[in-house]
Protein backbone atom coordinates (compact mmCIF):
# COMPACT_ATOMS: atom_id res chain seq x y z
CA UNK A 1 0.00 0.00 0.00
CA UNK A 2 1.52 3.36 -0.72
CA UNK A 3 2.02 5.74 1.94
CA UNK A 4 0.83 9.32 1.90
CA UNK A 5 4.41 10.37 2.60
CA UNK A 6 5.72 8.43 -0.75
CA UNK A 7 3.74 10.66 -3.07
CA UNK A 8 5.20 13.39 -1.54
CA UNK A 9 8.92 12.06 -2.07
CA UNK A 10 7.82 10.48 -5.54
CA UNK A 11 6.77 14.31 -6.42
CA UNK A 12 10.87 15.54 -4.58
CA UNK A 13 12.20 13.28 -7.05
CA UNK A 14 10.65 14.33 -9.92
CA UNK A 15 12.07 18.21 -9.39
CA UNK A 16 15.45 16.48 -8.37
CA UNK A 17 15.51 14.92 -11.54
CA UNK A 18 14.32 18.17 -13.72
CA UNK A 19 16.81 20.10 -11.71
CA UNK A 20 19.76 17.71 -12.72
CA UNK A 21 18.89 17.57 -16.19
CA UNK A 22 18.43 21.40 -16.75
CA UNK A 23 21.79 22.13 -14.44
CA UNK A 24 23.75 19.14 -16.60
CA UNK A 25 22.61 21.26 -19.66
CA UNK A 26 23.95 24.19 -18.29
CA UNK A 27 27.51 23.70 -17.23
CA UNK A 28 27.67 22.22 -20.82
CA UNK A 29 26.27 25.19 -22.75
CA UNK A 30 28.82 27.28 -20.45
CA UNK A 31 32.16 25.07 -21.37
CA UNK A 32 31.15 25.15 -25.09
CA UNK A 33 30.70 28.67 -25.16
CA UNK A 34 34.04 29.43 -23.89
CA UNK A 35 35.65 26.62 -25.87
CA UNK A 36 33.87 28.24 -28.84
CA UNK A 37 34.45 31.77 -27.98
CA UNK A 38 30.46 32.18 -27.82
CA UNK A 39 28.97 34.28 -25.03
CA UNK A 40 26.02 32.49 -23.72
CA UNK A 41 25.88 34.65 -20.42
CA UNK A 42 22.93 35.71 -20.81
CA UNK A 43 20.67 31.97 -21.42
CA UNK A 44 23.07 30.61 -18.47
CA UNK A 45 22.08 33.87 -16.52
CA UNK A 46 18.36 32.68 -16.67
CA UNK A 47 18.95 29.24 -16.43
CA UNK A 48 20.96 29.37 -13.02
CA UNK A 49 17.81 31.74 -11.74
CA UNK A 50 15.70 29.31 -12.61
CA UNK A 51 17.46 26.57 -10.32
CA UNK A 52 17.40 28.98 -7.66
CA UNK A 53 13.92 28.98 -7.85
CA UNK A 54 13.88 25.27 -8.06
CA UNK A 55 15.99 24.92 -5.18
CA UNK A 56 14.02 26.48 -3.36
CA UNK A 57 10.65 24.74 -4.36
CA UNK A 58 12.52 21.48 -3.21
CA UNK A 59 13.40 22.83 0.07
CA UNK A 60 9.48 24.32 0.53
CA UNK A 61 8.73 21.05 -0.53
CA UNK A 62 10.86 18.98 2.05
CA UNK A 63 9.65 21.30 4.82
CA UNK A 64 6.30 20.53 4.14
CA UNK A 65 7.11 16.75 4.06
CA UNK A 66 9.06 16.83 7.39
CA UNK A 67 5.98 18.69 9.02
CA UNK A 68 3.33 16.73 7.76
CA UNK A 69 4.95 13.10 7.91
CA UNK A 70 7.32 13.71 10.51
CA UNK A 71 9.59 11.01 8.32
CA UNK A 72 12.14 9.10 9.75
CA UNK A 73 15.18 6.54 8.79
CA UNK A 74 15.70 6.36 4.98
CA UNK A 75 12.86 8.88 4.48
CA UNK A 76 14.25 11.69 6.78
CA UNK A 77 17.87 10.66 4.92
CA UNK A 78 16.29 11.19 1.45
CA UNK A 79 14.73 13.96 2.42
CA UNK A 80 17.89 15.81 3.79
CA UNK A 81 19.52 14.48 0.88
CA UNK A 82 17.29 15.42 -2.00
CA UNK A 83 17.57 19.22 0.15
CA UNK A 84 21.57 18.63 -0.09
CA UNK A 85 22.03 17.38 -3.66
CA UNK A 86 19.18 20.02 -4.95
CA UNK A 87 21.96 23.00 -3.36
CA UNK A 88 24.69 21.27 -5.80
CA UNK A 89 22.61 21.90 -8.61
CA UNK A 90 21.96 25.44 -7.81
CA UNK A 91 25.88 25.22 -7.30
CA UNK A 92 26.23 23.99 -10.84
CA UNK A 93 23.99 26.58 -12.09
CA UNK A 94 25.86 29.18 -10.30
CA UNK A 95 29.58 28.17 -11.41
CA UNK A 96 28.19 27.84 -15.05
CA UNK A 97 27.40 31.53 -15.02
CA UNK A 98 30.89 32.07 -13.33
CA UNK A 99 31.76 29.91 -16.90
CA UNK A 100 30.14 32.14 -18.84
CA UNK A 101 31.37 35.07 -17.59
CA UNK A 102 35.41 34.79 -18.29
CA UNK A 103 34.52 35.63 -21.70
CA UNK A 104 33.09 39.03 -20.50
CA UNK A 105 35.83 39.96 -18.27
CA UNK A 106 38.39 38.60 -20.36
CA UNK A 107 37.26 39.13 -24.27
CA UNK A 108 38.42 38.04 -26.99
CA UNK A 109 40.53 34.48 -25.64
CA UNK A 110 40.11 32.85 -29.43
CA UNK A 111 44.33 32.36 -29.22
CA UNK A 112 43.88 30.52 -26.00
CA UNK A 113 44.69 26.84 -25.63
CA UNK A 114 41.60 25.68 -24.77
CA UNK A 115 42.24 22.21 -24.85
CA UNK A 116 43.08 21.36 -20.83
CA UNK A 117 39.24 22.97 -20.28
CA UNK A 118 37.34 20.52 -23.03
CA UNK A 119 39.02 17.72 -21.40
CA UNK A 120 38.05 18.40 -17.95
CA UNK A 121 34.68 20.00 -19.15
CA UNK A 122 34.30 16.33 -20.53
CA UNK A 123 34.83 14.47 -17.05
CA UNK A 124 32.97 17.12 -15.16
CA UNK A 125 29.76 16.88 -17.18
CA UNK A 126 30.53 13.01 -17.58
CA UNK A 127 30.84 13.43 -13.32
CA UNK A 128 27.14 15.20 -13.18
CA UNK A 129 25.67 12.39 -15.33
CA UNK A 130 27.56 9.42 -13.15
CA UNK A 131 25.84 11.32 -10.29
CA UNK A 132 22.71 11.70 -11.49
CA UNK A 133 22.70 8.07 -12.57
CA UNK A 134 23.72 7.01 -8.93
CA UNK A 135 20.81 8.86 -7.69
CA UNK A 136 18.33 7.73 -9.81
CA UNK A 137 19.75 4.16 -8.96
CA UNK A 138 20.28 4.45 -5.35
CA UNK A 139 23.78 2.92 -6.95
CA UNK A 140 26.46 3.46 -3.99
CA UNK A 141 29.22 1.46 -6.22
CA UNK A 142 28.67 4.25 -8.76
CA UNK A 143 28.03 6.96 -6.55
CA UNK A 144 31.94 5.65 -5.23
CA UNK A 145 34.17 6.37 -8.18
CA UNK A 146 32.82 10.05 -8.37
CA UNK A 147 35.49 10.47 -5.93
CA UNK A 148 38.15 9.07 -8.29
CA UNK A 149 37.06 11.52 -11.07
CA UNK A 150 37.13 14.02 -8.64
CA UNK A 151 41.09 13.43 -8.17
CA UNK A 152 41.54 13.17 -11.77
CA UNK A 153 39.82 17.02 -11.89
CA UNK A 154 41.64 17.81 -8.85
CA UNK A 155 44.76 16.62 -10.22
CA UNK A 156 44.20 18.61 -13.80
CA UNK A 157 43.40 21.98 -11.59
CA UNK A 158 46.59 21.84 -9.80
CA UNK A 159 48.89 20.40 -12.27
CA UNK A 160 48.08 23.33 -14.58
CA UNK A 161 48.52 26.22 -11.52
CA UNK A 162 51.74 24.82 -10.87
CA UNK A 163 52.53 24.94 -14.42
CA UNK A 164 51.75 28.50 -14.73
CA UNK A 165 53.49 29.81 -12.02
CA UNK A 166 56.81 27.64 -13.43
CA UNK A 167 56.74 28.30 -16.86
CA UNK A 168 53.54 30.61 -17.61
CA UNK A 169 52.93 30.73 -21.02
CA UNK A 170 52.95 33.93 -23.31
CA UNK A 171 49.41 34.77 -22.93
CA UNK A 172 49.16 35.86 -18.59
CA UNK A 173 45.30 36.04 -19.40
CA UNK A 174 44.57 32.99 -20.94
CA UNK A 175 46.96 31.31 -18.17
CA UNK A 176 44.36 33.73 -15.81
CA UNK A 177 41.19 32.72 -17.68
CA UNK A 178 41.77 29.22 -17.63
CA UNK A 179 42.89 28.47 -14.29
CA UNK A 180 39.33 30.28 -13.17
CA UNK A 181 37.33 28.31 -15.21
CA UNK A 182 39.20 25.32 -13.82
CA UNK A 183 38.72 26.30 -10.76
CA UNK A 184 35.03 26.77 -11.16
CA UNK A 185 34.98 22.89 -12.89
CA UNK A 186 37.55 21.68 -9.72
CA UNK A 187 33.90 23.02 -7.45
CA UNK A 188 31.58 21.18 -9.73
CA UNK A 189 33.09 17.86 -9.50
CA UNK A 190 33.40 18.33 -5.85
CA UNK A 191 29.45 18.87 -5.47
CA UNK A 192 28.84 16.01 -7.67
CA UNK A 193 31.40 14.01 -5.50
CA UNK A 194 29.08 14.90 -2.47
CA UNK A 195 25.94 14.40 -4.35
CA UNK A 196 27.69 10.41 -4.43
CA UNK A 197 28.24 10.69 -0.44
CA UNK A 198 24.26 11.40 -0.39
CA UNK A 199 23.51 8.81 -2.36
CA UNK A 200 25.16 6.56 0.02
CA UNK A 201 23.90 8.07 2.64
CA UNK A 202 20.46 7.58 1.45
CA UNK A 203 21.16 4.22 1.24
CA UNK A 204 23.28 3.00 4.16
CA UNK A 205 23.08 5.91 6.53
CA UNK A 206 26.60 6.67 6.47
CA UNK A 207 28.28 9.31 4.56
CA UNK A 208 31.33 8.04 2.11
CA UNK A 209 33.20 11.58 2.70
CA UNK A 210 36.14 10.53 5.34
CA UNK B 1 29.15 1.28 34.47
CA UNK B 2 26.40 -0.63 36.60
CA UNK B 3 25.35 2.64 38.31
CA UNK B 4 23.69 3.64 35.00
CA UNK B 5 21.65 0.48 34.68
CA UNK B 6 18.17 0.88 36.15
CA UNK B 7 16.60 -2.34 34.99
CA UNK B 8 18.19 -5.15 33.16
CA UNK B 9 16.50 -7.96 31.89
CA UNK B 10 18.04 -11.01 30.78
CA UNK B 11 16.86 -13.76 29.22
CA UNK B 12 13.28 -12.81 29.72
CA UNK B 13 10.32 -15.50 28.50
CA UNK B 14 6.85 -15.30 29.27
CA UNK B 15 4.16 -17.38 28.49
CA UNK B 16 0.26 -17.02 29.17
CA UNK B 17 -1.35 -20.56 28.34
CA UNK B 18 1.73 -21.75 27.11
CA UNK B 19 1.24 -19.16 24.33
CA UNK B 20 4.80 -17.86 23.83
CA UNK B 21 4.90 -13.58 24.41
CA UNK B 22 8.00 -13.07 24.86
CA UNK B 23 10.93 -14.83 23.57
CA UNK B 24 14.27 -14.35 25.41
CA UNK B 25 14.17 -10.71 25.60
CA UNK B 26 17.69 -9.21 27.00
CA UNK B 27 17.72 -5.43 27.79
CA UNK B 28 19.18 -2.90 29.79
CA UNK B 29 17.33 0.25 30.23
CA UNK B 30 19.60 3.32 31.26
CA UNK B 31 18.84 4.69 34.62
CA UNK B 32 17.49 8.57 34.37
CA UNK B 33 16.66 8.48 30.59
CA UNK B 34 13.67 8.04 29.07
CA UNK B 35 13.39 4.59 26.94
CA UNK B 36 10.47 4.30 24.61
CA UNK B 37 9.41 0.72 23.68
CA UNK B 38 7.68 0.64 20.13
CA UNK B 39 6.25 -2.23 18.25
CA UNK B 40 3.21 -2.80 16.27
CA UNK B 41 0.17 -4.25 18.61
CA UNK B 42 0.55 -7.76 19.73
CA UNK B 43 4.32 -7.62 19.83
CA UNK B 44 4.87 -7.75 23.73
CA UNK B 45 5.59 -4.15 24.55
CA UNK B 46 3.26 -4.22 27.15
CA UNK B 47 4.59 -7.71 28.54
CA UNK B 48 7.35 -6.67 29.07
CA UNK B 49 6.82 -3.54 31.10
CA UNK B 50 4.31 -5.41 32.89
CA UNK B 51 7.23 -8.32 33.70
CA UNK B 52 9.30 -5.60 35.20
CA UNK B 53 7.22 -4.60 38.13
CA UNK B 54 5.16 -8.28 38.14
CA UNK B 55 1.92 -6.72 37.12
CA UNK B 56 2.30 -9.92 34.62
CA UNK B 57 1.19 -12.38 37.62
CA UNK B 58 -2.15 -10.58 37.82
CA UNK B 59 -2.66 -12.37 34.33
CA UNK B 60 -3.90 -15.93 34.86
CA UNK B 61 -1.89 -19.15 33.77
CA UNK B 62 1.25 -17.01 32.87
CA UNK B 63 4.56 -18.86 33.04
CA UNK B 64 7.67 -16.13 33.68
CA UNK B 65 11.35 -17.24 33.31
CA UNK B 66 14.42 -15.45 32.84
CA UNK B 67 15.85 -12.23 35.16
CA UNK B 68 14.53 -9.30 35.88
CA UNK B 69 17.27 -6.52 37.77
CA UNK B 70 15.53 -3.35 39.16
CA UNK B 71 17.56 -0.68 41.02
CA UNK B 72 16.49 0.10 44.38
CA UNK B 73 18.66 2.74 45.93
CA UNK B 74 22.30 1.88 45.20
CA UNK B 75 21.92 -2.12 44.58
CA UNK B 76 20.39 -4.25 41.57
CA UNK B 77 17.55 -6.43 43.09
CA UNK B 78 16.20 -9.68 41.57
CA UNK B 79 12.49 -8.43 41.01
CA UNK B 80 10.85 -11.71 41.22
CA UNK B 81 12.65 -11.97 45.11
CA UNK B 82 11.13 -8.75 46.07
CA UNK B 83 7.79 -8.39 47.88
CA UNK B 84 5.84 -7.45 44.66
CA UNK B 85 3.91 -4.32 46.58
CA UNK B 86 7.49 -2.86 47.91
CA UNK B 87 8.45 -3.73 44.00
CA UNK B 88 5.22 -1.62 42.40
CA UNK B 89 5.82 0.73 44.92
CA UNK B 90 9.38 1.38 43.79
CA UNK B 91 8.13 0.78 40.12
CA UNK B 92 5.37 2.77 39.14
CA UNK B 93 2.92 1.92 36.64
CA UNK B 94 0.68 4.82 35.13
CA UNK B 95 -1.85 2.90 33.02
CA UNK B 96 -3.00 3.38 29.61
CA UNK B 97 -6.60 4.60 30.31
CA UNK B 98 -6.54 6.96 33.72
CA UNK B 99 -7.65 5.02 36.87
CA UNK B 100 -7.80 7.56 39.42
CA UNK B 101 -10.19 6.44 42.46
CA UNK B 102 -13.06 8.00 40.92
CA UNK B 103 -15.09 8.97 43.88
CA UNK B 104 -11.95 9.94 46.04
CA UNK B 105 -11.27 13.68 46.53
CA UNK B 106 -8.24 14.57 44.15
CA UNK B 107 -6.35 14.94 47.31
CA UNK B 108 -7.16 11.58 48.67
CA UNK B 109 -5.67 10.17 45.45
CA UNK B 110 -2.89 11.53 46.01
CA UNK B 111 -2.53 10.71 49.82
CA UNK B 112 -3.99 7.23 50.48
CA UNK B 113 -0.74 5.56 48.95
CA UNK B 114 1.74 7.07 50.97
CA UNK B 115 -0.89 7.05 53.78
CA UNK B 116 -1.20 2.96 53.14
CA UNK B 117 2.68 2.54 53.30
CA UNK B 118 3.86 4.77 55.71
CA UNK B 119 5.83 7.28 53.82
CA UNK B 120 3.94 9.90 55.53
CA UNK B 121 2.17 10.65 58.38
CA UNK B 122 0.00 13.26 59.28
CA UNK B 123 -2.54 15.36 57.50
CA UNK B 124 -0.12 18.00 57.04
CA UNK B 125 2.41 16.28 56.37
CA UNK B 126 0.10 14.33 53.59
CA UNK B 127 -0.68 17.25 52.18
CA UNK B 128 2.99 18.69 51.51
CA UNK B 129 3.50 15.77 49.87
CA UNK B 130 0.88 16.45 47.49
CA UNK B 131 1.15 19.42 46.56
CA UNK B 132 5.01 18.38 46.13
CA UNK B 133 3.84 15.47 43.58
CA UNK B 134 0.78 17.25 41.69
CA UNK B 135 3.17 20.09 41.07
CA UNK B 136 5.83 17.67 40.07
CA UNK B 137 2.88 16.34 38.02
CA UNK B 138 2.05 19.71 36.37
CA UNK B 139 -1.28 19.39 37.95
CA UNK B 140 -1.05 22.09 41.32
CA UNK B 141 -2.01 24.86 39.01
CA UNK B 142 -4.92 23.51 37.80
CA UNK B 143 -6.25 21.93 41.16
CA UNK B 144 -5.02 23.73 43.61
CA UNK B 145 -8.32 25.40 44.92
CA UNK B 146 -10.40 22.37 44.20
CA UNK B 147 -8.75 19.69 46.02
CA UNK B 148 -11.87 18.55 47.86
CA UNK B 149 -13.41 17.84 44.54
CA UNK B 150 -13.85 14.30 43.30
CA UNK B 151 -11.22 12.95 40.85
CA UNK B 152 -13.60 11.94 38.11
CA UNK B 153 -14.60 15.63 37.70
CA UNK B 154 -11.27 16.28 36.01
CA UNK B 155 -10.86 16.43 32.04
CA UNK B 156 -9.09 13.16 30.96
CA UNK B 157 -5.57 14.47 30.88
CA UNK B 158 -5.78 16.05 34.22
CA UNK B 159 -6.78 12.61 35.47
CA UNK B 160 -3.67 11.27 33.86
CA UNK B 161 -1.54 13.86 35.45
CA UNK B 162 -3.35 13.29 38.52
CA UNK B 163 -2.32 9.78 38.37
CA UNK B 164 1.08 9.97 37.50
CA UNK B 165 1.16 12.29 40.52
CA UNK B 166 -0.30 8.96 42.86
CA UNK B 167 2.57 7.33 41.62
CA UNK B 168 5.11 9.85 42.56
CA UNK B 169 3.31 9.76 45.98
CA UNK B 170 5.03 6.40 46.51
CA UNK B 171 8.97 7.68 45.89
CA UNK B 172 9.00 5.39 43.04
CA UNK B 173 12.57 4.90 41.50
CA UNK B 174 11.30 4.12 38.28
CA UNK B 175 7.88 4.87 36.26
CA UNK B 176 6.24 2.36 34.15
CA UNK B 177 3.96 4.11 31.13
CA UNK B 178 1.47 2.43 28.86
CA UNK B 179 1.07 4.93 26.08
CA UNK B 180 -0.44 7.64 28.19
CA UNK B 181 -1.91 9.94 26.18
CA UNK B 182 -3.54 7.18 23.88
CA UNK B 183 -7.29 9.12 23.91
CA UNK B 184 -5.66 12.50 24.76
CA UNK B 185 -5.59 15.90 22.66
CA UNK B 186 -3.09 17.25 21.57
CA UNK B 187 -2.77 20.06 24.62
CA UNK B 188 -2.86 17.27 27.19
CA UNK B 189 -0.26 14.66 25.13
CA UNK B 190 2.18 17.51 24.94
CA UNK B 191 1.87 18.10 28.75
CA UNK B 192 2.04 14.02 29.65
CA UNK B 193 5.36 14.07 26.82
CA UNK B 194 6.88 17.26 28.94
CA UNK B 195 6.33 15.83 32.02
CA UNK B 196 8.28 12.49 31.02
CA UNK B 197 10.73 13.89 30.04
CA UNK B 198 11.17 16.15 33.06
CA UNK B 199 10.73 13.59 35.11
CA UNK B 200 13.76 11.27 34.30
CA UNK B 201 15.89 14.12 36.24
CA UNK B 202 14.72 11.99 39.38
CA UNK B 203 13.46 9.17 38.17
CA UNK B 204 14.00 6.24 35.18
CA UNK B 205 11.08 6.71 32.74
CA UNK B 206 10.20 3.34 30.04
CA UNK B 207 7.19 3.72 28.08
CA UNK B 208 5.33 1.86 25.51
CA UNK B 209 4.40 3.80 22.86
CA UNK B 210 2.50 3.11 19.47
CA UNK B 211 3.43 5.89 18.16
CA UNK B 212 6.92 6.59 16.56
CA UNK B 213 6.87 10.35 16.34
CA UNK B 214 5.94 10.44 20.28
CA UNK B 215 9.11 8.17 20.89
CA UNK B 216 11.01 10.59 18.86
CA UNK B 217 9.63 13.63 20.84
CA UNK B 218 10.26 12.07 24.33
CA UNK B 219 13.14 8.97 24.20
CA UNK B 220 16.68 8.96 24.91
CA UNK B 221 16.46 5.30 23.95
CA UNK B 222 14.37 3.39 21.57
CA UNK B 223 13.80 -0.75 21.84
CA UNK B 224 12.07 -2.13 18.82
CA UNK B 225 10.06 -5.55 19.75
CA UNK B 226 8.38 -7.40 17.00
CA UNK B 227 6.99 -11.26 17.82
CA UNK B 228 8.35 -11.33 21.12
CA UNK B 229 11.66 -10.17 20.59
CA UNK B 230 14.25 -7.23 21.08
CA UNK B 231 14.65 -6.36 17.18
CA UNK B 232 16.59 -3.31 18.00
CA UNK B 233 17.61 -1.04 20.93
CA UNK B 234 19.59 1.95 21.12
CA UNK B 235 20.10 6.08 20.96
CA UNK B 236 16.35 7.80 19.61
CA UNK B 237 18.46 9.95 17.07
CA UNK B 238 20.11 6.79 15.38
CA UNK B 239 17.78 4.56 15.41
CA UNK B 240 15.56 7.00 13.90
CA UNK B 241 18.07 8.63 11.64
CA UNK B 242 19.39 5.33 10.27
CA UNK B 243 18.09 1.96 12.13
CA UNK B 244 20.37 -1.02 11.99
CA UNK B 245 17.80 -3.92 11.29
CA UNK B 246 15.93 -4.05 7.88
CA UNK B 247 12.27 -4.49 10.29
CA UNK B 248 12.91 -1.53 12.52
CA UNK B 249 13.46 -0.23 9.19
CA UNK B 250 10.13 -1.16 8.02
CA UNK B 251 8.44 -0.55 11.00
CA UNK B 252 9.59 3.12 11.47
CA UNK B 253 8.78 4.28 8.04
CA UNK B 254 4.93 3.15 8.36
CA UNK B 255 6.04 0.49 5.56
CA UNK B 256 3.79 -2.37 7.51
CA UNK B 257 0.47 -0.71 7.91
CA UNK B 258 -1.10 -3.69 6.15
CA UNK B 259 1.38 -6.09 7.66
CA UNK B 260 1.94 -8.46 4.68
CA UNK B 261 5.68 -6.87 3.64
CA UNK B 262 6.43 -6.98 7.48
CA UNK B 263 5.61 -10.57 7.49
CA UNK B 264 7.45 -11.63 4.19
CA UNK B 265 10.20 -9.77 5.55
CA UNK B 266 11.01 -12.24 8.59
CA UNK B 267 10.85 -15.38 6.31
Amino acid sequence: MKRLLDEGLEKLTNMILDMASISSKVVKIAIEGYVNGRDVSKDVFQTSNQLRILEDEVVELSMELIARYQPVASDLRYIRSCMEIAYGFFRYGRYAYDIAQVLNMFGDLSECNKEIIQQTGEKVCEMINVSVAAFKNKDVELAKKLKLMDDEVDRAYIRFVKQAIESPSSGKKCDMATMLILRYLERIADHATYMGEFVEYIVIGDRYRK
Amino acid sequence: MLDNVAVSVKDLHVSIDNKEILKGINITFPRYAVTAIIGPSGSGKTMLLRSINRLIELIPNVKVSGKILVRIGDKLHDAYTLDPSYLRQKVGYVFQKPNPFPHLSILKNVTIGPMLNGIAKGKKSLEKLAEEKLKEAGLWNEVKDRLHDAAWRLSGGQQQRLCIARALALEPEIILFDEPTTGLDLYNTKRIEELMVRLKEKYTVIAVTHSVDQAGRIADFIAFIYNGKLIEFGPAASVLKSPVNELTELFITGRVLDGVKFEKTLG
